[in-house]
């Protein structure tokens, strides 16, 4: 699905990524772990194309897509989750979740399918997105990266700043989109969540990947932990 | 009495003209963050060029459609081949000085093809003459005027609110290349605001031309007023250059009537009023976040 080859992504000289290689393979999720400023957010950057590497080269459904625009990678099936607040203020709900929906992209999502999947949403769909709370917040974010009937979902540290109980509701919907077959990308600082969900993880530190592993190899390397990710 | 009937009416007429240019100049900013300092030019330009389709085919409602046909395709010319190599925040100097230079450029080749001495042209022959309005005389064309502005503010309004290209565009005030991530052509956006705001500039040019003429130098005078209007209305929003367009096309109106020494020192003193109580403008986006 998804093949990172050894990229090198710079901000003006800054020199970001230092050679990152990495595969998501289809219906599968995986995770990046990584302390604040590893680079994590910027592979996925890399990935949608909104910060393009220099070097190296990025495959997605054997498309080399290093450097299309976005809108071309989207189209192909990337669905992102930025991360922090990332929904239009101004804009409501409808029309937040509407705006990525292309009607070209054939696929089982739709305003119907959201609002029988998410009740709640019903009644907010008036609502301007500046109104939300942090959660719901999210949540449209996701619903809305699912409109683009995407074939893998990146998340952006989709758990910051929020509530355990909405938490465990991304975790629900991250694993019933591994039932459908759709691939996860999921970069985290929160461990825990990222142990529950992933097949799969790397672990990132100064902008190369320092481990790569199933969850239950990296949980027994504490001293591993401790350095890299600060348990 | 009769004379504040006529400024008032004078004066919405004007504000109606600068609506139509601070409403492209808005939308351009919105999107792309960019001050096009050309604004005034693609308004010379398309008055102009109307003038001439005129004196050519003997029809006002011809030039009215050719004349933004041209120049907005110029805009979408211009934007795609430079512009949006400068986009970006650390390029706003890079933007001032191309869109300044293009200015310059405009104002030569204008001058060289239409030459520098006043022209003045005539209204369509179906709304020419006066009427009674209110007690008073007043031209057909300026009521005509008042009329346009307000369709096209309509109809602007009509587009942002209710289409998905104004959805597109209402969230691209707040994040355009986050737009580019849900396979939104934003880089044909721009271009098509772009081209779409110049139209709108030639729009006025062609709906100003017989009421303020044309002359060299007009480019610079409406884009003064212009940049005015969005400082004081805010940029960005639709309800910004129209509110600001009426408050400066007032205060224009009523100050060379009554304060003619004072008229461009009164449009500054509303200025700089407003930017003392409200630095992002009275409506606008930018300082509601």
């Amino acid at each position: 699905m998804l093949v990172v080859d050894n990229i090198h992504t710079y901000y003006e000289e800054s020199h970001v990524l230092q050679g990152i290689s990495l595969q998501v393979e289809s219906g599968e999720t995986v995770a990046i772990l990584g302390r604040n400023g590893a680079g994590k957010s910027t592979v996925v950057k890399s990935i949608i194309g909104f910060q393009q590497p220099r070097i190296g080269r990025v495959l997605f459904s054997n498309v080399n897509i290093t450097h299309l625009p976005s809108y071309r990678i989207a189209r192909l099936g990337a669905g992102l989750v930025p991360q922090g607040q990332s929904i239009f203020p101004t804009l409501t709900v409808r029309e937040n979740i509407m705006l990525a929906s292309r009607g070209i992209q054939k696929g089982i999502w739709n305003l119907d399918r959201v609002l029988a999947t998410f009740p709640n949403l019903g009644e907010r769909l008036t609502h301007r997105g500046c109104d939300l709370s942090g959660g719901e917040q999210k949540l449209i974010a996701i619903v809305r990266a699912l409109m683009t009937n995407p074939r893998m979902l990146m998340l952006d540290e989709p758990s910051e700043g929020l509530a355990p109980l909405i938490i465990e509701e991304i975790g629900l919907i991250i694993r019933s989109l591994r039932d459908q077959g759709v691939s996860v990308l999921l970069v985290e600082q929160n461990l825990n969540f990222a142990f529950e969900v992933a097949d799969r993880i790397y672990v990132m530190s100064k902008g190369r990947i320092v481990f790569h592993g199933n969850p239950e190899e990296l949980r027994r390397d504490e001293t591993f932990l401790q350095f890299h990710l600060g348990l | 009495m009769e004379t504040l009937v006529i400024q008032t009416l004078n004066g919405l007429v004007f504000s109606m003209l600068l609506f139509v240019m601070a409403a492209g100049l808005s939308l351009i900013f919105g999107q792309m963050d960019v001050i096009n300092l050309a604004h005034g030019s693609f308004y010379l330009l398309g008055g102009y060029i109307g003038f001439t389709m005129i004196r050519q085919y003997e029809n006002y409602w011809l030039a009215l459609i050719i004349a933004p046909v041209i120049v907005g395709t110029i805009g979408f010319i211009i934007e795609y081949a430079i512009l949006r190599r400068i986009y970006g925040r650390h390029h706003h100097l890079n933007q001032v000085l191309f869109t300044f230079g293009l200015a310059l450029v405009a104002a030569d080749l204008i001058r060289w093809n239409w030459g520098s001495y006043v022209i003045t042209v005539a209204a369509p022959p179906q709304l020419q003459g006066q009427v009674p309005f209110l007690g008073i005389q007043f031209p057909v064309y300026r009521l005509a005027v008042i009329t346009f502005g307000l369709t096209i503010g309509a109809i602007l309004w009509i587009g942002i609110e209710r289409t998905r290209i104004g959805m597109i565009l209402r969230a691209g005030v707040s994040d355009a290349k986050l737009l580019s991530g849900f396979g939104v052509n934003i880089q044909l956006v721009f271009s098509g605001v772009f081209a779409m705001g110049t139209a709108l500039a030639a729009l006025a040019g062609v709906i100003g031309a017989p009421i303020h003429s044309l002359y060299p130098g007009l480019d610079f005078e409406i884009l003064i007023l212009t940049l005015a209007v969005v400082v004081v209305g805010g940029l960005g929003t639709l309800k910004g250059a129209f509110l600001g367009s009426l408050l400066i096309g007032m205060a224009d109106t009523f100050g060379k009537t009554f304060l003619p020494e004072f008229a461009l020192f009164l449009i500054f003193a509303v200025m700089a009023s407003v930017l003392i109580l409200r630095p992002s403008g009275l409506w606008g986006l930018r300082g509601q976040r």
